[in-house]
């Protein structure tokens, strides 16, 4: 079975070597960017099979990633939010926007990984 | 109407904190690899560092977004390390940089932070150290 690929933009480096190692523990392929610009760039050069992003990172926040890639892209690919604040707001612009979930920090592996499998899942019945 | 915290007041609210972190959880969350443990105490070391560079230039520049974005950022990983007191001092800071901005404030909660984690950071080499032995 072909390897799904995740670009996962953390720019806490603590944080995104522990996601890299439950992502990949279960086949996943990970690229790391730690911010919002590398995101972008990243994007240009290909797509992956989903996107983890931190909502507040340097230069856009993933909330700015998300409209650039519904909006500029027009593309469907999963994406998934990480932050620690509740910022309800935030969160409430970034679904409208066409994120497809959101995680508190601290994170759980188990949920990480069920909801990774299931914004993918989402993706193929549609 | 506003009131500024005394030093007092401030003090006594830091009195009984508690140097606190977990090693054993966060080897458990690293299902056991050692090497991936040794690699996030690494990084949680220097992104403290970092922190308390960047706090120490936000707070002489008086940039209170700057302060409050390394802040968050420092956060992820104190929660990852279980370390309750040193976070607590950071939600304070955090706070103050968005609501009084109050220097002196600050300036004590910067100067309690590091005194926290020179202990801190002992403790924890001295807890890999057992691990590690024990692993052996």
């Amino acid at each position: 079975m072909k390897e799904r690929k995740i670009l996962l933009a953390e720019d806490d480096e603590m944080l995104a070597s522990l996601l890299q190692f439950w992502l990949e523990k279960e086949g996943y392929e990970v690229g790391i960017v730690s911010n919002g610009l590398e995101v972008r760039q990243s994007l240009e050069k290909a797509l992956p099979d989903i996107i983890i992003s931190d909502i507040m990172m340097p230069y856009f926040s993933g909330i700015e990633v998300v409209g650039h890639i519904r909006n500029d892209l027009k593309a469907n690919l999963p994406i998934i939010l990480i932050s620690s604040a509740s910022n309800d707001e935030n969160i409430l612009n970034a679904f409208e926007l066409g994120a497809n979930d959101f995680l508190s920090k601290p994170i759980s592996p188990s949920e990480l990984l069920v909801r990774v499998s299931r914004a993918l899942k989402a993706v193929n019945t549609s | 109407m506003e009131t500024k915290i005394t030093t007092a007041e401030i003090e006594s609210q830091f009195k009984d904190l508690e140097i606190s972190f977990d090693l054993k959880g966060l080897l458990q969350e690293c299902m056991g690899q050692t090497a991936l443990l040794e690699e996030l105490i690494r990084l949680f070391k220097q992104n403290v560092l970092e922190f308390v560079g960047n706090v120490k230039v936000h707070l002489i520049n008086d940039d209170m977004k700057a302060l409050g974005f390394a802040c968050h950022k420092i956060k992820s990983g104190l929660k990852m390390m279980k370390a309750s007191g040193l976070l607590q001092i950071v939600e304070q800071l955090h706070l103050a940089s968005k609501t009084d901005k109050d220097e002196k404030h600050m300036n004590f909660l910067y100067s309690l932070f590091i005194e926290e984690y020179t202990v801190l950071e002992k403790q924890m080499d001295g807890e890999y150290k057992r691990m590690q032995k024990e692993e052996i």
